[in-house]
């Protein structure tokens, strides 16, 4: 395969990049779902906090005839409403409708020594606890240890809580920005993926059955137009990414979401280089798997397949953030298409050794350039095959012999 | 002479099917040579080798631009495929500038050469204008512009009057002939022979692949052993004897007129005497047959056969 010239592969690029900056796809895909999603983020958020905020109104049947006071003693301003109720399990249902109650607790002496106190609900599917719990607990643990004889001011000493200043053994304070920005790249690159990637394989769907292809062929190789194409779609996600990192930034200085966080080039440059050959080499596989398709259709089942690469380490992100030094970790580190984003998740749960950067960052490399070639083949090799889709014998056909 | 274009000995296979088989022709500079055969035959699997597009599986393809040898240089080449298709959904000038910028012509020339060429074809109202909102023979018009917007040198029209209708068959003529008058060499494929024998010089037929017949126009013909000929009687003629008479076979026959074909090892002069002697003859019109014709029959003469039905049916 000739070197491409780097003035096609921009011209393309070019192209790629003004047609479809314009396309209602970008548009919609770049503002609309976007929105979309920060408005049902946004009301989930809300529908959570106005829930915890609601006053939990409970009643408290308390045969100690002293608990009642410790619970009210550790309300705290929590959203919590206590009532004294009778003493009467058989009345609780018509307790609860007619004091418009949500829950009654039932206090006796064994319960508090044993800890297992029953709590009535009419159905316990419509009461969110919220606080209520960690007040209960507090005032048994006091309740207990007065009991035992220790005087308020002891109690309080005991039971104040632990507050952990984590710092690294060079004795500076973790910072929140190294756990964030390989989250924020590794979410990118998927969305990137997802969103420019569908419209590259479309395009080269498109362009295969409108036979525009055969005429740029007659210009240029087919890894200049396959890496024009690449090119011209990074720099539109990148461009969309822009776009929503420039309006998360606006609306965190103007709704003072957060405070800013400092960021510096150490801190940004490897993410940043996994992003990109990432990126690079993803959308080499969607360029080559769209060139196999004869319709969008085939492509829209094709995609669904190809987009699961990127996406089988966010099936693991729990395991990936909670152990990301396990060997099967690093493991999945190194498997090609797995790479950007199982690093980027495990950069986001801890600092990985420089060895293992290193081989990582050249595994992408060298996969992608392979990818790349492999792509620009199946591209070269299939894209004028107009008349069907590409089946794994054509591919066979491809690599296997030499050419007629 | 050099010529501009040499093709020499060129083969390509698709797993076992060897669909171009060893095809050598030359096309100096300000020719038109005319690639002709039936579907299938191999054509454009030769034209887009030539282009590049596919690799070829063995031989030779030089092109000679002003003196100096090349194997490839795309920017020189102007290319108008069978298979026709540009963005529908782009602009009609964006998009004749991104092709004539790909082929290596400045943006602002391409600008200016995109909008004489519309003008030309009355289209430049339609410059602004979405590709999918133009007729399918304004579409047409706008692809033979991409194909020659960047004045290549040379120039490959795969079945270029396909889906024109005659008015526009004779524009894209003209259109051709202007190339040629300007020095550009092109190759024609068409299945139109009408089309191709009024404007080629030089022929390349071609079946499975493998060449039939090659050169110009005129040696073809005359190379073909068989004549045409119309009789016409002024009165009711007893012509039975012509039956008997070798390398004659009566294609057409009525009271007053006989179409026959001659292919005697005798010269047809011969057989014109014979004739002006037995009979009166009002009319005597004696011709070569159609390039088509020729081709057919070259085919079946060689034992080989034509895999397009219909091809076959236009004899």
């Amino acid at each position: 395969m000739k070197t491409p010239a780097i003035s096609s592969v921009l011209k393309v690029a070019r192209w790629e990049f003004v047609k479809n900056i314009k396309s209602p796809v970008f548009l919609v895909l770049t503002f609309v779902v976007p929105l979309i999603m920060v408005i049902v983020g946004g009301i989930g958020f809300f529908a959570e906090r106005m829930s915890s905020e609601e006053e939990l109104s409970l009643g408290v049947a308390d045969s100690t005839e002293e608990f009642f006071t410790y619970l009210e003693a550790h309300l705290e301003g929590a959203p919590l409403n206590l009532t004294p109720v009778e003493k009467s399990t058989e009345h609780f249902k018509e307790m609860i409708q007619e004091e418009d109650l949500d829950a009654i607790l039932l206090v006796e002496a064994e319960g508090i020594e044993t800890g297992n106190m029953p709590l009535y609900m009419e159905d316990v599917r419509d009461v969110n606890l919220g606080e209520a719990k960690s007040v209960i607990d507090n005032a048994v643990v006091s309740y207990r240890m007065e009991q035992k004889g220790l005087d308020p001011g002891e109690i309080q000493a005991a039971t104040s809580p632990v507050n952990l200043e984590t710092r690294t053994v060079t004795g500076e304070e973790p910072e929140m920005v190294d756990f964030i920005v390989p989250l924020v790249a590794g979410m990118a690159l998927i969305f990137s993926v997802l969103f420019s990637g569908q419209i590259l394989m479309y395009g080269v769907i498109k362009e295969k059955r409108n036979r525009v292809v055969e005429i740029l062929l007659s210009s240029i190789s087919s890894l200049e137009l396959m890496l024009g194409k690449i090119a011209g779609f990074g720099a539109l996600s990148l461009c969309q990414i822009g776009i929503w990192l420039g309006s998360g930034v606006i609306v965190i200085f103007s709704f003072a979401v957060m405070p800013p966080i400092p960021l510096t080039i150490g801190q940004v440059i490897l993410p940043v280089l996994f992003f990109i050959f990432g990126f690079l080499m993803l959308s080499s596989i969607f360029a080559a798997v769209g060139a196999t398709m004869k319709e969008a259709e085939g492509g829209s089942q094709a995609q669904g397949m190809v987009i699961l690469i990127p996406m089988v380490p966010i099936f693991l992100a729990t395991p990936l953030l909670m152990e990301p030094n396990a060997l099967w970790a690093r493991i999945l580190s190194h498997v090609p298409p797995f790479i950007p984003t199982t690093v980027l998740l495990r950069m986001g749960g801890t600092t990985l050794p420089l060895w293992e950067v290193a081989s990582t960052l050249v595994v992408l490399l060298l996969s992608t350039v392979l990818f790349i070639y492999l792509g620009a083949r199946i591209f070269e090799g299939t894209i004028l095959q107009y008349d069907r889709p590409v089946g794994l014998k054509d591919l066979q056909v491809m690599f296997g012999k030499k050419k007629g | 002479m050099d010529a501009t274009l040499r093709v020499n000995e060129l083969s390509k296979s698709f797993g076992s099917k060897k669909v171009v088989d060893g095809i050598s022709f030359e096309v100096n500079q300000g020719d038109i040579l005319g690639l002709l055969g039936p579907n299938g035959a191999g054509k454009t699997t030769a034209i887009r080798m030539i282009m590049g597009i596919l690799s070829p599986g063995s031989g030779e393809i030089n092109f000679n631009f002003n003196g100096k040898t090349s194997s490839m240089d795309k920017s020189r080449i102007g290319y108008l495929p069978e298979e026709r298709g540009l963005y529908d959904d782009a602009r009609v000038l964006d998009t004749l500038i991104y092709l004539a910028v790909l082929k290596g012509t400045p943006r602002k020339e391409a600008i200016r050469q995109a909008m004489e060429w519309l003008d030309k074809f009355q289209l430049a109202s339609y410059a602004q204008h979405k590709l999918e909102k133009l007729s399918k023979g304004m579409q047409q018009k706008v692809q033979f512009i991409a194909t020659v917007l960047h004045q290549p040198e040379v120039v490959m029209l795969d079945e270029p009057f396909s889906g024109l209708d005659p008015l526009n068959q004779e524009l894209f003529k003209q259109f051709i002939r202007e190339l040629q008058q300007k020095g550009c060499t092109i190759l024609l494929s068409a299945h139109q022979m009408n089309l191709v024998e009024e404007l080629c010089e030089k022929i390349f037929m071609i079946n499975q692949g493998k060449q039939v017949l090659y050169g110009s126009l005129t040696e073809i013909k005359s190379r073909h052993p068989e004549h045409l000929v119309t009789l016409v009687f002024p009165e009711a003629e007893d012509s039975s004897f012509l039956k008997h008479e070798p390398g004659v076979s009566i294609l057409k026959q009525d009271i007053k007129e006989i179409t026959l074909r001659y292919t005697g090892a005798n010269n047809i002069n011969e057989l014109l005497q014979k004739l002006a002697s037995r009979v009166s003859l009002e009319e005597i019109t004696v011709q070569k047959p159609p390039l088509h014709d020729i081709f057919v029959q070259t085919v079946k003469n060689r034992g080989e056969t034509i895999e397009d039905a219909s091809y076959i049916q236009r004899a």
